[in-house]
């Protein structure tokens, strides 16, 4: 077993001898004969606890206290003092001795302050350590929270990039069709050829805009934040939304309440995408005239369900597992890269909930289920 | 607890990302202004011009949206070493 450690400074033999002699059995005792072999040996063997008369030659116990304290804050140390002053006592104390004992000493006395101030070494060097520890932790965790926060104003950033970057896309896309229509009515030799390129046009906007989903859907994952939700409020919005674009359609849509409490756990722009995603194909697949769409939101058993109908004809039956894998779509050339219920999908099952594709019991339209784990 | 990966990674992994994304969207624009250059060398009257004008002004936008965007993604996350 280790042994605590004691450092003798005393530059008397007797004192010095008598000291090794009381603790010898106890400590592993070292014993110098002035303050610099003193402080020469604190550096090799980080006593537990440090003896020094006061009055030496060369250097005071004094001002080896100062050396002392300067190399270690954390080790116990007692002075001795044949004066016994107050004021020597005094000026110990003030420069961080622990406490001082007069000669001669009492055996039992020393013994008993000894084994005392080891204890108080030990237990300060542990809490240093612990200090240091939960510096160093809280250090991290700051840097973490730091990093989190950095991520999470790139996210933000990013989300007002992918707006931005939309509407001049989207006035591209506008003016290529305006160009289409344009050229086709006008008489040039080359007409062919320049409908050719502007549909090129078309379809690098589209590609853009794929990018800027795929890349949306991405940067949400990374900096995504996870937060109780009212399924209600991004349904409602979702259907508001939708009604202000169905009248252009001649369409409509209705919104039926759910109850409130109807809480699921998530981030909520990716369940607004969620849903918006599902509205916005119902929107497409409305027929010209007399479209319909009707928006819902449900507790059944644990789950927490918005649910989307539609009277736009419904999914063919035998592609409805295709419908939900990437990159398939049955809106043609002109249509997207057939993400938008892929990455519903996606999002559902992150959430732990899934995607549920039907046709309406009527056999009218799809009646497309977003399924939650509902908050109890 | 603390020698998770970090959230260091994953801006740094969505930035390059990014900047991936950035380029590719550049070449898209790039090649949406030189179609519209072709269309203009054939279509020399006013209103096409007009409207090819209004998508090179739209494409320039598009451009300095996705500069701007470089800027402050290198301004929130610096480049990992050796990048």
């Amino acid at each position: 077993m280790i042994k605590d450690r004691l450092l003798v400074i005393d530059d008397e033999l007797g004192p010095r001898e008598s000291l090794r002699f009381l603790f010898k059995d106890t400590y592993d005792v070292i014993c110098t004969d002035s303050v610099d072999k003193g402080i020469e040996e604190l550096k090799k063997c980080a006593p537990d606890c440090i003896i020094t008369d006061i009055k030496m030659p060369k250097k005071t116990g004094i001002e080896g206290l100062k050396e002392i304290r300067a190399i270690d804050k954390q080790v116990s140390i007692i002075m001795l003092t044949g004066y016994g002053s107050l004021e020597t006592a005094q000026e110990a104390i003030r420069h961080g001795a622990t406490d001082y004992l007069k000669k001669p000493f009492d055996t039992q006395e020393i013994r008993d302050v000894v084994a005392g101030y080891i204890e108080r070494t030990k237990l300060n060097r542990k809490q240093t350590e612990t200090s240091r520890h939960l510096e160093s932790l809280t250090s991290e965790l700051q840097k973490q929270l730091n990093a989190k926060e950095k991520l999470a104003q790139l996210g933000e950033k990013s989300s007002e990039f992918v707006h931005d970057l939309s509407n001049p896309l989207s006035v591209i896309n506008g003016y290529v069709h305006i160009l289409i229509q344009d050229i086709k009515d006008k008489r040039n030799e080359d007409k062919e050829i320049n409908i050719s390129y502007l549909e090129q046009i078309g379809k690098s906007v589209s590609r853009c805009q794929d990018m800027l989903t795929l890349w949306r859907e991405r940067s949400q994952r990374t900096s995504s934040s996870i937060q109780r939700i009212s399924l209600g409020i991004p349904t409602a919005e979702v259907a508001k939304n939708a009604q202000s674009l169905s009248i252009q359609k001649g369409a409509v849509v209705e919104l039926t309440e759910g109850p409130k409490e109807c809480l699921i756990e998530g981030n909520e722009v990716q369940i607004f995408r969620s849903i918006q995603n599902v509205v916005g194909n119902a929107l497409e697949a409305l027929p010209e005239k007399g479209g319909r769409i009707n928006v819902r939101w449900r507790i059944d058993g644990a789950r927490a369900l918005v649910e989307v109908e539609d009277n736009g004809g419904g999914f063919p039956p035998n592609k409805i597992a295709d419908l939900q894998t990437k990159y398939y779509t049955t809106k043609g050339e002109s249509g997207g890269m057939g993400l938008g219920l892929f990455i519903t999908k996606n999002i559902l099952e992150a959430h732990g909930g899934s995607l549920i594709l039907a046709n309406n019991s009527s056999g009218t339209g799809a009646l497309v289920t977003l399924a939650f784990p509902l908050l109890m | 607890m603390i020698d998770q990966p970090g959230s260091d990674d994953n801006g740094v992994q969505l930035k390059l990302i990014s900047r991936k994304m950035v380029h590719s969207l550049n070449n898209m624009l790039f090649v949406i202004s030189s179609y519209s250059e072709f269309i203009k060398e054939t279509h020399y009257d006013e209103e096409t011009a007009e409207n090819l004008q209004r998508i090179r002004t739209a494409t320039d936008q598009c451009q300095k949206i996705l500069l701007d965007w470089r800027e402050e993604a290198d301004e929130l996350i610096p480049d990992p070493p050796g990048t």
